[in-house]
């Protein structure tokens, strides 16, 4: 290889494609089904992951004929051209022209909108100024017709000189469509180049590619009807009101989160059965029986793998809820609106509108919004809204906030629930002012300029694609680290440090899990939660949320039952504590402890993306601001919550 | 918001479903480009489909529905009566 950059060629990583097998790129800009037409192709054989060298998300699979891998593919970030104004468009435009022309894709396909053509075409104008093998893959077909526009490919085909054709990954086959072209366009001569713009400024050279878009537009797509029936224009009526949009936005994230608590609890239910009866119950038979019924073998086993790690399957269906119902919106359009209807809000703090997507993500999971960010051209923006993300309330927290609010709360649950969401809102408002008038005086805003694609109905099938993605990247994330924490955990707890005993076999208060604990618990007197096995929870906490529930599970089942306690009842274990540590304040204490859970460091994992977008010193601003934050709030509310409660 | 008897001078200006002629826009040069690349540009027609929060706009041009905070709006000149009923 003789590039220095990079290069599609040069960055395989595991994708499971022979080596000379020819590099196809998709490329194309945001929102034109570019990563649904990635998915479709390569179905289960694809990885997402930063570019080798850079933060930029790049997906990479392998195209198959038969058995035989045909094309190895590369899904480019989006990018309206070759422009680049962020760190995103700087990779696609580093991998289509800055490289050596040997270290090029083999064919790029321009995925487009046929809807709005003219949008998608000054890309494939720009490649066309050079001798890239290309094909453009037309999206959007089906709103095209409804819409009353007719584009004829072939027309299209032959004024800008490349292959054209109709694909509908959201509903259709696609390979067959595309396979052809590619072996033909492979097979051919390089394509012959449009001369580039004869205008030396950056605008009279746009103008002339324009006017070349225009020829190419007003001949190939012909109007079939006088008036385009616009339902999305109707729908934003409302969806963009200045007074009812706001209201349906609160509404929308009040029925996400409604939902994800009602349908997902008694789910969570069977599946808890499932772990902590006939699961355990066939491990301790099956250790009884090996002649481990005894040893620590059987605490790892019960007490480690099994609490901990069933009790994070517990919440996938929390989980594959929330990640479904944000695909839902993101799917049909609405997450476009919600960023203009939340401009003003994010203006306020020194964002712009785009800063909403992360932030949304956020809700979601912490770790894919900070990479997120991305998005955000500027860099200064890029690390305020980083260091906003973790206030976002993640859905790990959400399974924390879910079994506090059903213990204390049992009848209000969802309205605690949907309080945080609104508290969390407000913690990234006031955060952010307060930032901006601080360190961020200089920060201008970015403007709000968005492209917004017309109201689509959401698919079963895309939806249900992304929802197990974004789940299995969940799992992976976080099953790694809960396995690590548990068992962590596990061995600070069979360490003894007081009364001689031996290892594996000592009461969790004379561990070493729970001295450590108690050193830290005072900080924690004055927000009404002192305890060592709360503090002990917020402890593994800090390395991922899920892990504050198992280290509960773990702490109260190898204690001894009190007499009046039966085994196994966390939710009562947990009152019991917080009863002792308030003092008898017990709603300010679990308010106090949930804001707390809310603001500090959601996990390791957000960190590690932190490190990775924002760099190492940011990152460790992060996590004192949030522990301070965190602290703070729970401090005050504790001292005035049990004024009144 | 500019009397309706006075022509409109940008698109913060326009009235929902008035049409008019874009001019020159006077934003930065970077944003004047992604502008560009979404059909916002001179001697293009435009027209207010919404208005929404906080004073923001939604253009329609061409075949496609953008949205532009109000600051944004206010730096797109529109051509007086060209467009404009």
């Amino acid at each position: 290889m003789t590039s220095v950059g990079p290069s599609c060629h040069g960055a395989a990583g595991n994708v499971a494609a022979p080596p000379g097998t020819p590099i196809v790129a998709l490329a194309g800009a945001p929102n034109v089904g570019k990563s649904t037409l990635f998915n479709r192709l390569t179905g289960a054989r694809r990885q997402v992951g930063n570019w080798p060298g850079t933060t930029v998300e790049v997906g990479r699979g392998v195209l198959t004929e038969g058995d035989d891998v045909a094309f190895e593919l590369v899904d480019l970030p989006g990018a309206y051209s070759l422009d680049p104004l962020s760190p995103d468009e700087a990779l696609t435009r580093a991998l289509l022209v800055d490289v050596d022309p040997g270290e090029r894709p083999d064919v790029v396909v321009v995925v487009g909108d046929a809807d709005r053509l003219s949008r998608s075409l000054y890309l494939v104008r720009q490649l066309r100024e050079t001798d890239q093998r290309m094909v453009v893959a037309l999206t959007m077909g089906d709103l095209a017709q409804r819409h009353g526009l007719a584009v004829s490919t072939s027309t299209l085909a032959a004024l800008i000189g490349v292959p054209v054709v109709m694909v509908d990954p959201r509903h259709g086959q696609v390979r067959q469509a595309l396979m052809g072209e590619l072996h033909r366009t492979l097979a051919g001569a390089p394509p012959v180049p449009v001369p580039a713009p004869t205008a030396s400024d950056t605008f009279a050279a746009a103008d002339e590619r324009f006017a070349w878009i225009d020829s190419v537009v007003s001949a190939s797509v012909v109007r079939t009807d006088g008036m385009r029936a616009r339902w999305s224009d109707r729908i934003d009526r409302v969806a963009l009101s200045p007074v009812m949009g706001p209201l349906l936005f609160l509404a929308a994230m009040w029925a996400v989160f409604q939902l994800t608590t009602t349908v997902a609890a008694p789910l969570q239910d069977a599946l808890d059965w499932f772990f902590t009866g006939p699961v355990t119950s066939t491990a301790v038979a099956v250790l009884g029986a090996a002649g481990l019924d005894d040893t620590w073998v059987r605490g790892l086993v019960v007490d480690g793998l099994i609490a901990g790690v069933g009790m994070l399957l517990t919440f996938v269906p929390l989980m594959a809820i929330m990640f479904g119902l944000l695909a839902l919106l993101e799917d049909s359009g609405y997450l476009a609106r919600a960023a203009v209807v939340t401009d003003r809000l994010m203006r306020a703090i020194g964002l712009p509108g785009r800063a909403f997507l992360p932030l949304i993500v956020g809700f979601g999971c912490n770790v894919p919004a900070i990479s997120a960010t991305r998005i955000l051209p500027n860099a200064r923006h890029r690390i305020l809204t980083a260091l906003l993300v973790p206030f976002t309330s993640c859905s790990a927290r959400l399974a924390v906030y879910v079994l506090v609010a059903t213990i204390f709360f049992p009848e209000q649950a969802g309205t605690v629930v949907f309080l945080l969401y609104v508290i969390s809102i407000v913690f990234v408002v006031v955060i952010g002012l307060a930032l901006r008038s601080t360190l961020w005086r200089s920060v201008g805003s970015e403007p709000l300029v968005i492209d917004l694609p017309p109201y689509q109905r959401p698919t079963l099938r895309l939806t249900a694609a992304v929802t197990w993605l974004r789940l299995q990247g969940f799992l992976r994330t976080a099953s790694g680290i809960i396995v690590a924490t548990v068992a962590v955990v596990w061995l600070l707890q069979a360490i003894p440090v007081t009364g001689g005993y031996a290892f594996g076999e000592v009461p969790v208060q004379d561990s070493l899990y729970a001295r450590t604990a108690e050193v830290i618990a005072p900080v924690f007197e004055p927000a009404g939660f002192g305890s060592w096995e709360t503090t002990s929870a917020l402890m593994v906490g800090f390395v991922a949320k899920e892990a504050v529930i198992s280290s509960w599970a773990q702490t109260y089942s190898a204690e001894e039952p009190g007499v009046d306690q039966p085994p196994g009842t966390l939710g009562d274990s947990i009152r019991a504590d917080f009863v002792e540590s308030s003092g008898g304040h017990v709603n300010a204490a679990v308010w106090a402890f949930l804001v707390f859970l809310l603001a500090y460091t959601p996990c390791v994992a957000t960190l590690a993306a932190q490190r990775r977008e924002i760099g190492m010193r940011w990152t460790v601003f992060g996590v004192a601001m949030q522990l301070t934050v965190a602290w703070v709030a729970a401090v005050a509310i504790f001292q005035i919550g049990s004024r009144l409660w | 918001m500019t009397p309706s008897s006075q022509p409109a001078r940008t698109v913060r200006d326009l009235r929902v479903g008035v049409a008019a002629v874009l001019g020159e826009p006077t934003v930065g040069l970077t944003q004047r480009l992604r502008l560009a690349e979404l059909g916002i540009r001179a001697g293009e027609t435009v027209h207010v489909v919404q208005r929404s929060v906080g004073g923001a706009r939604v253009v329609s041009v061409r075949d496609s529905r953008i949205a532009l905070d109000s600051a944004t709006a206010r730096q797109l000149p529109v051509i007086p009566g060209a467009g404009e009923p």
